[in-house]
Formats: C-alpha cells, structure tokens, sequence
C-alpha cells in the first residue's frame, strides 16, 4: 500500500532539495553552503532506499552506507581545509 | 601500532568481536568465503588500528547494569529529541520568528572520552542548543531561545552520564 | 494488523517528510549560521529516522536491521558534522546574533 505513495514522496524530497539549493546559492560564507549540501545529501540517501524499496534489490542500502560515510569525511576534509589551508 | 608499549589482550577480543558482529549483520550470509574475508579484514583493523580505539589506557570492560543504564539513556534522548524537533517545527513555523539566540558556558566535569562525546552529541539533539566548543572542562554551547539557555543547568540527562560514570570510579 | 501496520508506516512517513520540510525552510528562514544549524540538524535527523522506520516496518528482517544500523550510522555522524561546522565558524570568527530579535525589527 505504501509503495503506490513512494514515488510522490520522491518528487517531495526532490523539491526540499531545490529549496536547500536556493540557500546554497544565495548564502553569504561557505559554511552556509556546507549546511545545504549536508541537507542534500541526507535526501540523496533517503531517495536511494526508497529506490531499493520499490526495485526490491537489497543492494542499494551498501550503497547507501559507503555514500553516508564519505560525505562525513568529505565535511570533515572541507572544514579542516578551510581551517588550516591544507589536508594533509 | 609502531611504539605500542603494551598488548591489552581482553580489549582487542572484545574489539574483534564487535566487528566480526558488525560484518554478520552487513553481510548477512553465512558462506565460508564471506566469514574468511571477514575474520581476515576484522584480524588486520583490530591489529593495525586497535590502539585507536583503545585509548587513554582504560581496561575495555563490560557490565550489565551499565547496559540498562545505556538502553533507558536512549529511551529518555529519543523522547527528548521528538519534543526538540516540535520546539523547533514550532519556531521556525511562526510567522513572527521568535528567536533570542546566545551563547552559554558551562562547565563539563565528565572524563571519559566515550561519554563525552554520548554528552555533545545529545546537547546538539535536544531542544534549542547545539555544542560550539569543548575544551577540557569549558563547554560553549549555542542557544536558540532563552528559556532554554536557562533550563541547561540542571538539565536530567546530564545527571545520568555522571551516574553511568561513577560505574567505573567505584572500583 | 497488517493494516494497523500499514498505517503505522504511512503515518511515519508522511511526518518524515514534515520534518524534513521543516528542517530546510529552517535553513531558508533563519538567519544566522548557528540558527540554521538548530533547524536543520534536528529536523534532518528525525526525518530520515521516521522514514526510515516506516521502510523498516514494510520490509523483511534482515533489510530491517541494516536499516537499523544506518539510522544508528546518521545519529552518530550528523550531530557530530553539525558541532564540526559550529566549531570551524567560531573559530573563523563568525560572531553570532545576539538578544531579542522581535525588539529590533
């Protein structure tokens, strides 16, 4: 039963994306855009199961394990980049 | 791994265990290929990196009452975290915004480090305040409202990570 | 009960995706850095966790408890970004609005 609303609440999350997108464009400092692409990324992992829910294919949530994981590293890398000027 | 002076050998099996049930849920076959790579994968973190996680030379121990504590800790945060999330539907939904943000001070006399980062993480959570800064005992903590800036000194949650600390300070 | 549990799912989805929306008008409203964090770390957190609870109530075990996992992953590492960004825009120098805010405007 739940499945026949799944593609509508795609299309929501697509259009909370758009809204955060709004705020990464008009934002004053990076770290204003940093918010908006961790915002992005959570309804990137939200559209990827509801994928693996509705094709059945179990794959889809290793996935999305390995997207979570390195979008944190990926924050982590842009903060202390900004911070100290290098990575490494 | 280089300069490790001593081997805790209780705490690396506990460690190992802990990943090899992680892979078991991950993987969810039971094949002798899948258990091989990962004993083999589990084997090499736990020998290469264990001292990561082992740290502040504390023993890795395990007791039951802190497992009770842990789970009714849980259960009280996620009903914390549902009444933040309306506090914060609520401010956020209000045409006129009302906000009086501030930054607070506190003190922090917790000295674990797993405990400490359970006490940052649940004050990011819950209503109206997330964490700036954490130095030794300082906290700087960031307020949305001031009622809430006020409601942060005697705050329960705070009280039972001291308890779930002194667990280990009877010893 | 498999339509006390359909509901169930509907019901935690449709207030996923509230709070999700809340979250990110959050980040368009608020205005400041440290305020939008307040949005959208909250609202984010429980929005992916309702939803993904109403999958976990539609779907076999052993999905359900990766699912499990990965909400335990998001609670761990949302939070902890969230204190990360806050602590690079202190450091930085980002001075954050104070006082009432009504009084002014």
């Amino acid at each position: 039963m739940i499945s026949s609303i799944l593609n509508w609440v795609v299309i929501g999350v697509i259009v909370i994306s758009l809204m955060a997108i709004a705020r990464a464009y008009k934002g004053p400092t990076v770290l204003d855009r940093v918010v908006a692409m961790n915002i992005i990324t959570t309804n990137v992992v939200i559209i990827i199961l509801i994928f693996s829910y509705l094709d059945n294919s179990y794959y889809y949530i290793d996935v999305a394990f390995v997207f979570v994981l390195g979008v944190f590293i990926g924050t982590l890398c842009i903060l202390k980049l900004l911070r100290e000027g290098h990575i490494i | 791994m280089l300069n490790r002076t001593k081997v805790d050998l209780a705490g690396s099996l506990f460690i190992f265990v802990l990943l090899m049930i992680f892979w078991f849920l991950i993987s969810a076959s039971a094949d002798w290929q899948h258990i091989l790579v990962g004993a083999i994968f589990c084997g090499l973190l736990t020998v290469l990196w264990g001292n990561l996680t082992i740290t502040e030379g504390h023993k890795t121990e395990f007791k039951l009452a802190q497992l009770f504590m842990i789970i009714k800790y849980f259960v009280i945060l996620g009903v914390e975290i549902v009444i933040a999330n309306i506090n914060v539907a609520m401010i956020v939904l209000n045409p006129r915004l009302p906000i009086s943000p501030g930054i607070v001070i506190m003190r922090c006399d917790l000295e674990r480090s797993l405990v400490r980062v359970l006490y940052v993480n649940s004050i990011t959570l819950t209503p109206g305040t997330i964490t700036v800064e954490l130095e030794d005992n300082l906290l700087i903590v960031h307020a949305l409202t001031e009622d809430v800036a006020h409601g942060l000194e005697d705050w329960p949650l705070y009280r039972r990570l001291m308890k779930l600390e002194g667990v280990y300070k009877n010893d | 009960m498999s339509v006390i549990l359909d509901l169930l799912a509907l019901i935690c989805l449709l207030g996923g995706l509230f709070f999700l929306f809340v979250g990110t008008l959050g980040l368009l409203r608020l205005p400041d850095v440290y305020n939008r964090l307040h949005a959208t770390t909250k609202c984010d957190t429980l929005g992916v966790g309702l939803v993904l609870l109403s999958l976990i109530l539609q779907s076999s075990l052993a999905v359900g408890v990766r699912l499990a996992l990965l909400i335990i992953f998001i609670l761990a590492t949302n939070p902890t970004a969230a204190h990360v960004i806050a602590r690079a825009a202190f450091k930085s120098g980002i001075r954050p609005l104070t006082g009432r805010r009504n009084d002014r405007d």
